[in-house]
């Protein structure tokens, strides 16, 4: 009977999810926190630090993790740690490599410390506007031809 | 006893599985095949609900399903900012624009557009509880053309009178919820979440990093039907009818 219970369950989990993949720590939980503003920027990076030492230890970081732990850096101008956390997105999740590409750009540029004008993302977003064919306005008020 | 034991468990197996396949029709998923999307990118949600916060909220709840899924879901916060700042601050902009474009700024093989129709507490006397409702439109990245899509309206009834144990535990999540302000819908959310990702014939194929993406023929068939969605109503980032099925 016991058997039975215990295949039944592993059926009910296979359809449910096995095991989860990765451990999250608080991510999730920060995310809602920060998205509501109850949580700073601060709060909300240490809290992923402390989320990617737990995931570190169990082997089991999710994707997105690193990216955005140094997407925050880079944010606060804390270009070379933010690049360290990048490369190490890139390197667990060969996915990432356009996204990481593009912002490890961006935080060696010699000149640069913080996202602003010349944001290369900016740049791009903005061309999916003018692609889309749609009666939109340019970032400096004018109307796309 | 070996010998009975093994049909018997094999009998109570299948009543397991039919349990959780009880699935109309299967969808098509000849199209999300030959996409074989590795990644995802889930970009700001629409919300045509009056909760101003509904969008935000859901937005965090669904990086976890996917990637437990098996799919390289991309950090919801850092590309959001990036959406936003790149001049697609209104939702309906990213929904509206390109595709391809868009998933290339990101090297995405596929996007996830998610729509919010109802985010409410519902207060009555025979059914107090939570209701939310989602659209879920998943589309190449690549050709831009629809993958898969799933519509989903959950009920959770705020009381545990109900005698009724899945609705037990759901009020009981809702009571623990951490941060449950006003309008906080998340663990609903994410229910939704799971009844749209996780069905046979109905949800999203497992990703490359489960080990179950080899069962996903099997599970998520091309049937040839042409149908990849169960909306009922039109999303903005694919406003096309569904095709009745013939019947």
């Amino acid at each position: 009977m016991r058997s039975m219970t215990i295949i039944s369950l592993l059926l009910l989990s296979a359809c449910a999810g096995n095991q989860p993949l990765y451990e999250w720590g608080s991510y999730p939980t920060g995310l809602r926190l920060h998205s509501r503003g109850s949580e700073t920027s601060d709060q909300f990076l240490e809290r992923l630090k402390s989320s990617i030492d737990v995931a570190e230890a169990k082997k089991r970081v999710p994707p997105g993790l690193y990216a955005e732990y140094g997407f925050l850096l880079l944010e606060q101008g804390r270009s070379t740690e933010a690049a360290h956390w990048l490369a190490k997105e890139r390197a667990t999740w060969p996915e990432s490599a356009v996204l990481v590409d593009r912002l490890l750009a961006f935080s060696t540029a010699p000149s640069e410390t913080n996202i602003g004008q010349d944001d290369p993302v900016q740049a791009g977003a903005s061309n999916v506007i003018d692609a889309s064919h749609q009666h939109t306005v340019n970032n400096d008020g004018t109307t796309p031809q | 006893m070996k010998r009975i034991l093994i049909p018997t468990a094999l009998f109570f197996g299948a009543l397991t599985l039919a349990g959780c396949a009880t699935a109309p029709t299967p969808k098509d998923y000849t199209r999300f095949h030959t996409s074989q999307p590795r990644s995802i990118l889930v970009v700001p949600v629409i919300n045509n609900t009056a909760e101003v916060d509904a969008a935000d909220l859901f937005l965090t709840t669904v990086t976890v399903p996917l990637a437990e899924r098996g799919y390289y879901v991309f950090p919801v916060n850092a590309t959001k900012q990036m959406i936003e700042r790149g001049g697609l601050a209104d939702p309906h902009l990213v929904h509206r624009s390109e595709t391809p474009q868009l998933a290339s700024l990101f090297g995405a093989d596929s996007i996830l557009y998610v729509e919010i129709n109802e985010w409410k507490s519902q207060y009555a006397v025979t059914a107090s509880g939570i209701k939310v409702g989602f659209i879920y439109t998943l589309k190449d990245g690549k050709t831009g053309d629809l993958i898969w899509q799933d519509e989903q309206s959950i009920f959770a009834p705020r009381t545990s009178s109900s005698g009724f144990i899945l609705a037990d535990m759901i009020a009981a999540a809702i009571t623990a919820a951490a941060d449950n302000a006003r309008s906080d819908y998340t663990p609903v959310a994410k229910l939704a979440n799971e009844a749209a990702i996780n069905y046979p014939g109905q949800g999203l194929p497992f990703g490359p990093y489960s080990q179950q993406s080899d069962n996903n023929l099997k599970l998520f068939p091309s049937t040839g039907s042409g149908q990849m969605s169960n909306a009922t109503g039109m999303a903005v980032s694919w406003p096309v009818a569904r095709e009745t099925p013939s019947e």
